[in-house]
């Protein structure tokens, strides 16, 4: 049943992510051609003759230096502006198909089919991460991109290769933090998952107890992040003596771990914190209007 | 034929309102049910607490001996009082999740029922009508081989021609061993196809009795009783 519900909840957001996901391919690789740098056609026409000829009005001088300037600006902002898009729509997304589709009027149909409401928070659960990945995934390729397109992709490779050239740590440091990140997503659903499951019973208005519910929430769970991350520093020292250099590179690398770790290991007790509100709010507490 | 839904000492209350008061009875199997009460009484709290949609705060329900549950919910066909489709969606979207849940759904059936109402299977939920709305969701309750249809309202609302076409749906499609609840306060619309009646008065029973015997015991029509009953 976990797989039907999973297979429909992807059904009913594909549209919206496939539309998303397109245009911000187009305005991406339209932003990398504009970069300057090594595609940087507009702008450094005598580089690449052929396709300047094609573009005679902005091949050459001053005037096209100051069109190019102006479209490549325009592009750019037009970029950050799409990255800003794939977050808010991720994040709308997200909020709506558990608000709307468990909450609202649609769960009279959805939470009388057959299934656990364990079943119902995972499949949304599960897709909405599914959909903040690939929302990532995809900007920071965007990213990597502008990287290529502007020639610092080489610099950016040499950088990269000496990090890793420092050790075996720093395979375990990535793999660490694109575990904390996955388990981020988890976390940061979860939360909403949770603010709106009790949002209706903080305030009769089911939005605003909902945003209250998030507030209470973002405040507790950063509380207690911080309170870990800050028990680490009492711990190793580093509060007591914080402008001392690291006595050696093994105490520094081992003090790297053990944020990272408790970082994971917050983060994955927050969300399962959540999943329990969650779960109790939607089994017990539940009051669809 | 056995009890199909059981209530002891159900009660629910929202803050310090009590819904339903030590709600006590039984239904039996293959009836047709009219729970009958004015408004505010408790008919959809009922059913909402016999679809999960609600816990009990005390007493329990019990659908074919069993809590409401995944269980539960194979064997019961509601029909909410509101409309619950995705507007974004298909109706042929709609109908491929009931035959994906619900095993006991009748695709051609649905389709067969749809076609009559004129409904293409390809429409947008959005470009339909309230009304034809409510007529593809019952289309889609109807063509369920259930053994419980709980059905909240369906002719509340809608005009005298709409009411005969729901009625007759309903009678046309329900599984014949299943059981009909209908909740609704039009009761002289539906009086003749009740086998028994609840009524409801501000969360309490105040009568669970077959349509027989209450005409021979009462001399009078549901329709007349339920307004003597709750005379204002």
């Amino acid at each position: 049943m976990l797989g039907k519900l999973i297979k429909h909840e992807l059904k009913a957001t594909a549209k919206t992510f496939l539309w998303l996901y397109a245009a911000f391919a187009v305005i991406a690789v339209l932003n990398a051609i504009v970069t300057p740098g090594t595609f940087g056609i507009f702008w450094e026409a005598s580089r690449v003759p052929t396709i300047a000829g094609t573009v005679p009005a902005l091949a050459g001088g001053a005037e096209a230096d100051m069109a190019g300037g102006v479209m490549r600006s325009i592009v750019m902002a037009m970029y950050g502006l799409s990255i800003a898009a794939m977050a808010i729509v991720t994040l709308v997304v997200i909020i709506l198909r558990f608000f709307r589709n468990l909450l609202g009027d649609e769960g009279y149909l959805m939470l009388t089919l057959p299934v656990s409401r364990e079943q119902h928070i995972l499949s949304k659960l599960l897709v909405g991460v599914i959909w903040s990945v690939c929302s990532t995934v995809l900007v920071a390729l965007s990213g990597l991109l502008v990287l290529v397109a502007t020639g610092a992709w080489e610099y950016f490779a040499d950088g990269f290769a000496e990090f890793l050239a420092m050790g075996p740590h720093v395979y375990r440091w990535i793999f660490m933090v694109v575990l904390l990140m996955l388990v981020g997503a988890f976390v940061g659903v979860l939360m909403l998952y949770a603010a709106m499951a009790i949002g209706p019973n903080l305030l009769k208005n089911r939005i605003g107890g909902s945003v209250l519910a998030f507030i209470i929430i973002y405040v507790v769970t950063s509380f207690v992040t911080a309170g870990a991350m800050l028990a680490v520093s009492f711990s190793s020292g580093t509060i007591v003596a914080p402008f001392h250099p690291f006595v050696n590179e093994v105490q520094s690398i081992a003090l790297v771990d053990t944020y990272l770790w408790v970082a994971i290991g917050v983060s994955a007790g927050i969300g399962v914190a959540c999943w329990f509100l969650t779960r109790f709010m939607v089994k017990r507490k539940l009051n669809l209007a | 034929m056995g009890t199909i839904l059981e209530c002891k000492g159900l009660t629910k209350t929202f803050g310090q309102v009590t819904a339903l008061d030590e709600v006590t009875f039984e239904i039996e199997a293959g009836r047709i049910v009219g729970l009958l009460g004015p408004n505010g009484s408790g008919k959809t709290t009922l059913i909402k607490l016999a679809n999960e949609l609600l816990v009990p705060t005390a007493g329990e329900i019990l659908i074919d001996g069993m809590v409401p549950g995944p269980e539960t919910k194979k064997i019961i066909s509601y029909l909410p009082d509101r409309v619950y489709f995705d507007e974004r969606m298909k109706v042929q979207d709609c109908a491929a999740m009931f035959a994906d849940f619900y095993e006991d759904f009748d695709l051609a059936k649905a389709t067969d029922m749809l076609g009559s109402l004129g409904v293409q299977l390809d429409a947008l939920f959005k470009t339909l009508s309230k009304g034809t709305k409510e007529k593809v969701q019952l289309a889609f309750v109807m063509s369920r081989a259930a053994k419980l249809y709980l059905l909240d309202e369906p002719i509340g609302g809608v005009d005298p021609a709409a009411r005969d076409f729901i009625l007759n749906t309903i009678l046309r499609n329900y599984n014949e061993e299943g059981t009909v609840l209908i909740s609704t306060h039009l009761i002289s619309d539906i009086e003749k196809i009740l086998d028994d009646v609840i009524f409801l008065a501000g969360g309490r029973v105040v009568r669970v009795q077959s349509v027989d015997e209450l005409r021979e015991q009462e001399g009078k029509s549901v329709d007349e009783c339920f307004r003597e009953v709750f005379r204002c």
